[in-house]
């Protein structure tokens, strides 16, 4: 081997900086942080990489950098359809390209790879259309990847609630399972996310407040809409409130009928316990 | 004809596998399939307690499952990924491996991780930094490795010897085993001009654990391991004479893009079982 060749953490460092250039192999090797890695030209390249009966040295190198950007376009892709159906497929490229090229992948699972997608597309990303909306339906599906992943608990059952003593209830703390999120949005998109996975047109609608849970429930992950008094109710449970805290809060809104809350109370917990959303129940001493 | 040579760990000929891909989950719970084994992407199980790991228990019950990592990138000027050597550990424990591994290759430096399987150089240097590492990896895994040479698409002017006998070096100086992927083979032979039965014959079969069987896309320049067709017949050739050679290796078929219904892939991987008769009949001879 000749005295001058680099060593293995320059190539690498060298290779990886060129295929993570979002313009291209050939950009890469004009770019300054390469050559601060190692000293090469397009014209000094076969000294490093040798070219092929058919492809250039540069051709070659181009295969892993094409291969880069596609992989990564097509699993934020599939992580996000209604975001690709809502920026169409090469506006969606483009950003996916830029996304991973101001935030490159850090760990080893490619599941990872989304989690800052939904803030990138609402506060960094250039000229998104409809911003605001796209970056609530990203948070939804984001939600989805991360509750299809969550750590498996066994939940409680209704019965398990009724066993404690009414005048104990407002003591209670109930632990929400892993695999619940609850969004709070500025648009309602979760039936406009439903419309594109079932292949329906619908147009984007107006801004207005909307409360989502996405919960996973025997294995498979589901999307529903609650209304202000259902989301308060949960969301103060799910950051470990008490009971009799949680139902004050909820009491309180303007929307709240305190007179009927009590009955309906009982059969949101029915609906609840049985999509599986509590794993514990706790009495304060 | 060739002399028939066990692997060194006397790890079993396991048959006909199949990789275990989420489309095929509901056919395999629905009808237990006649396969001899899976093999799983190590990654997807890792960082997950949701649907795949439920399959992936009741599988484990009924299968032998061999694991095949993407990401340990043992060829990486990186520290070794102790946290994720933790989980790979404990997962093979869980579902109980027969062997596990990964690739020749990097997937990332400077803490970003590219997601595909990069070359590396060969030659002593190299070769002496990754018997380093795989020592340190088995030593912590408490088994050999099982590493397979990746698809390449470019040749380092600073390699020293053919990739075959970096193999057989690291293979025997590190004691770690091979997945000799004969598509790879294929592949890797066509982007270099180099001849895949001289590949052949400068490997290791006693270090030969296991082999795989893909389909690859031919761009006319050079050819992509793409995985998302079934194995030409060079490749069966290919396979045919490392069968012989060997007296029957534990053989997977990969299919990770355009995939088929279940009982179409496993149409393929039976296809196999010619060139492994020739080998039994060769044995018996």
């Amino acid at each position: 081997m000749p005295r001058d060749m680099p060593e293995l953490d320059q190539i690498e460092r060298w290779m990886q900086t060129l295929f993570m250039d979002a313009d291209g192999v050939r950009s890469g090797l004009r770019s300054e942080a390469a050559g601060n890695i190692l000293p090469c030209t397009e014209e000094s390249l076969e000294g490093l990489v040798l070219p092929s009966k058919q492809l250039d040295s540069v051709e070659r190198l181009s295969i892993y950098g094409n291969m880069y950007f596609s992989r990564l376009i097509e699993v934020v892709a599939e992580e996000f359809p209604t975001v690709q159906h809502l920026l169409g497929k090469e506006v969606f490229g483009k950003v996916v390209r830029d996304f991973v090229t101001r935030h490159p992948s850090t760990h080893y699972s490619l599941t990872r790879l989304g989690s800052k997608f939904p803030a990138y597309l609402g506060d960094e990303a250039d000229d998104i259309p409809d911003r605001e909306f796209v970056a609530d339906v990203a948070t939804v599906e984001r939600a989805m990847e991360d509750v299809f992943d969550a750590r498996r608990v066994e939940p409680i059952q209704f019965e398990d609630l009724t066993a404690i003593p009414i005048e104990r209830w407002g003591d209670v703390r109930l632990q929400t399972i892993p695999a619940l999120r609850l969004l709070q949005l500025d648009y309602p998109v979760n039936t406009f996310i439903t419309a594109v996975r079932e292949d329906r047109h619908m147009d984007i609608p107006a801004a207005a407040p909307a409360f989502v849970a996405v919960y996973r429930h025997n294995y498979r992950v589901w999307r529903i809409d609650l209304d202000v008094r259902r989301f308060t109710l949960l969301a103060a449970l799910h950051q470990g409130g008490s009971l009799g805290s949680a139902l004050d809060l909820c009491a309180s809104l303007p929307e709240a009928d305190p007179a009927g809350l009590m009955d309906a109370v009982s059969g949101w917990f029915r609906e609840w316990t049985s999509e599986g959303l509590f794993y514990g129940a706790h009495l304060d001493a | 004809m060739h002399a028939l040579i066990p692997n060194l760990w006397n790890f079993p000929d396991l048959g006909l596998g199949l990789g275990l891909r989420p489309v095929h989950f509901n056919y395999i719970l629905e009808n237990w399939p006649a396969v001899d084994w899976f093999e799983i992407l190590s990654e997807n199980y890792m960082d997950t307690e949701g649907r795949p790991l439920y399959v992936l228990d009741q599988v484990a019950e009924r299968y032998p499952i061999v694991m095949h990592g993407v990401s340990m990138s043992i060829g990486s000027t990186d520290p070794i990924d102790f946290d994720y050597l933790r989980k790979l550990k404990d997962l093979a424990e869980r579902v109980g491996a027969v062997w596990l591994g990964d690739h020749v290759c990097w997937t990332g430096v400077a803490g970003r991780n590219g997601h595909d399987l990069y070359p590396i150089p060969h030659n002593e240097k190299t070769l002496a930094f990754l018997i380093e590492r795989i020592r340190i990896v088995q030593d912590f895994l408490e088994r050999p490795l099982i590493l397979e040479n990746a698809s390449t698409y470019l040749t380092f002017a600073n390699s020293t010897m053919p990739e075959e006998e970096f193999l057989r070096r690291m293979a025997e100086e590190a004691d770690c085993g091979l997945l000799l992927d004969v598509n790879n083979v294929y592949v890797t032979c066509r982007n270099h001009d180099l001849d895949p039965w001289s590949y052949l014959e400068g490997i290791p079969y006693d270090r030969v654990v296991q082999i795989h069987l893909a389909g690859h896309t031919d761009k006319g320049t050079h050819c992509i391991d793409t995985h998302d067709r079934r194995v030409i017949d060079p490749v069966w050739e290919l396979y045919a004479d490392v069968e012989r050679r060997t007296g029957g290796r534990a053989t997977l078929l990969e299919w990770d893009a355009n995939i088929p219904p279940f009982t179409e892939a496993h149409a393929e991987l039976l296809k196999a079982q010619q060139f492994r008769h020739t080998a039994e009949v060769a044995h018996a001879s």
